[in-house]
């Protein structure tokens, strides 16, 4: 239940539990707390039970630990992570139990990440070779999870576990963080060539140098991550997330990730959202600005009220790519140079669609 | 190296450089590089003349492109045949627009309602 030391990766060496990205992990990935709506809660009591003592044997699990990851999720639910963090390092879970230390080694063996360094309790071995074993099953699925994790804390290059030089399928030298969960149907997902969607896209840890190079990044994220909230990969997004947050240089774009996630409003709210601006999201016009006002449509209509909303930023920005780059659909045209001499009303029609295909507006 | 005229090119020549246009493309389109994108764009506006001026036959050998793992190839493939297979093209370009992977489920997207307003009139 306890969280390694950084060494492996986790952010603190004191760390237990892992207070993150809107949730808690235990060790090596496992997500002890769901989301309703904007509310984290604790996962159902005997599901939290079985985990701690996979690991801590069963006396570990008292009230006391439980409460622990009660307030912890309340914590987080108002926002307040390191307060959450506080109270998972009061959980009191500094040993494993004996059988934990076994289980332990055999997961982190078989998942190919580094192990909990923590003591052990005294106490018998009462589980055997094969008792061990049929968990490594229950484990599998906390792969991917785990191995982001493993990355989001001090970044190791020597330490970060590799498929063996030589290993079947080409794997030989690539990271292994655990790509064996597809998060969807999706086959378009990887960030450099629409690849096939099935494990997060690699955030690198220095900033790229070029303009493209970090709008690839951060698009990249922001469509694995919409791939995955559709395929309720939801332990591998908090993990995904810990990562993002990890990481300096895309930090500030974490906002807009996040925004592009939102489902689509209507026009009323989308409209009424303009007056009160916030990280993430900029004001577009639906009818395009500056051609507007190059064509001398009144300012009353290009600023008005009704002509603008509030969107995410990056479907602001995908709207804008849209219409200044030429597309077959407009005889090999831009939307934008399409437009050129029709009335507001035409161009009023097209913005409007745009925002509904670019899954802003509800139809 | 001497470039190859396009006239010269087999159609499966064609084709495989209109996927590499459209990877390329795909990045453009990334990185918010219109310049790149609209040179990218001539390019492949080059090729799909050249495929329609040796008739359908040459034309069709892009529906290989259909199954192409990158989107923006899968997307520009559709809507460069839509006009000599429209049940197939039409298939690719809706699953794209569900994919919920942009700009190109956007771009998708327009294309259907473009197709549908009568905007978009394929050949």
């Amino acid at each position: 239940m306890l969280l390694s030391p950084a060494r492996r990766g986790w952010p603190r060496p004191r760390a237990r539990w892992l207070a993150r990205a809107g949730g808690v992990f235990m060790w090596p990935g496992i997500s002890l707390t769901d989301r309703r709506g904007a509310a984290c809660v604790p996962i159902a009591a005997d599901v939290a039970r079985f985990w701690i003592s996979r690991l801590h044997g069963p006396e570990a699990v008292d009230s006391a630990v439980l409460r622990c990851l009660g307030i912890a999720a309340q914590k987080l639910s108002d926002g307040d992570e390191a307060g959450a963090q506080k109270a998972l390092d009061a959980s009191g879970l500094t040993r494993l139990s004996s059988d934990g230390v076994a289980l332990m080694r055999a997961v982190a063996s078989s998942l190919g990440i580094g192990p909990l360094d923590l003591p052990s309790a005294d106490g018998p071995r009462l589980w055997r070779a094969e008792d061990i074993q049929a968990h490594l099953p229950l484990f599998k699925d906390y792969a991917p999870a785990a191995g982001l994790l493993a990355k989001a804390g001090d970044w190791d290059e020597s330490k970060h576990p590799r498929w063996p030089a030589g290993s079947s399928d080409h794997q030989g030298g690539r990271f292994n963080h655990g790509e064996g969960a597809p998060v969807s149907e999706g086959r378009s997902v990887s960030s450099d060539n629409g690849g096939n969607g099935e494990s997060p896209p690699e955030i690198p840890k220095e900033r790229p140098p070029t303009r493209l190079g970090r709008r690839a990044v951060v698009r990249g994220a922001a469509n694995w991550l919409a791939k995955a909230t559709r395929g309720r990969a939801f332990a591998l997004i908090k993990a995904f997330a810990l990562v993002l947050e990890a990481i300096p240089w895309i930090r500030d774009e974490i906002a807009n990730i996040w925004s592009s996630l939102e489902g689509p409003k209507s026009l009323e709210e989308l409209q009424r959202a303009v007056n009160e601006p916030k990280d993430g999201y900029q004001v577009h016009h639906i009818v395009e600005q500056t051609p507007a006002r190059d064509e001398k449509f009144p300012e009353e209509l290009i600023e008005g009220a009704d002509n603008k909303v509030l969107i995410p930023t990056l479907k602001h920005r995908d709207i804008g790519g849209w219409y200044s780059t030429p597309n077959i659909n407009f005889g090999w045209l831009s939307p934008r140079d399409y437009l050129r001499g029709k009335d507001w009303d035409k161009r009023r029609k097209v913005g409007i669609e745009a925002l509904i295909r670019f899954g802003v507006l509800t139809p | 190296m001497k470039r190859i005229k396009l006239e010269d090119m087999s159609a499966d020549q064609l084709v495989d450089r209109f996927a590499e246009i459209g990877i390329a493309q795909y990045q453009a389109l990334l990185g918010g590089e219109t310049r790149e994108f609209n040179q990218l764009f001539t390019q492949m506006r080059a090729l799909d003349s050249e495929l329609r001026a040796r008739g359908r036959e040459a034309r069709l050998v892009l529906l290989r492109l259909y199954e192409h793992p990158n989107i923006q190839v899968r997307l520009q493939a559709a809507k460069c045949t839509i006009g000599i297979a429209p049940v197939a093209a039409r298939k690719v370009i809706d699953a794209v627009s569900e994919s919920d992977w942009f700009p190109q489920a956007g771009d998708a997207g327009m294309t259907l309602w473009s197709l549908d307003e009568g905007i978009f009139k394929p050949d």
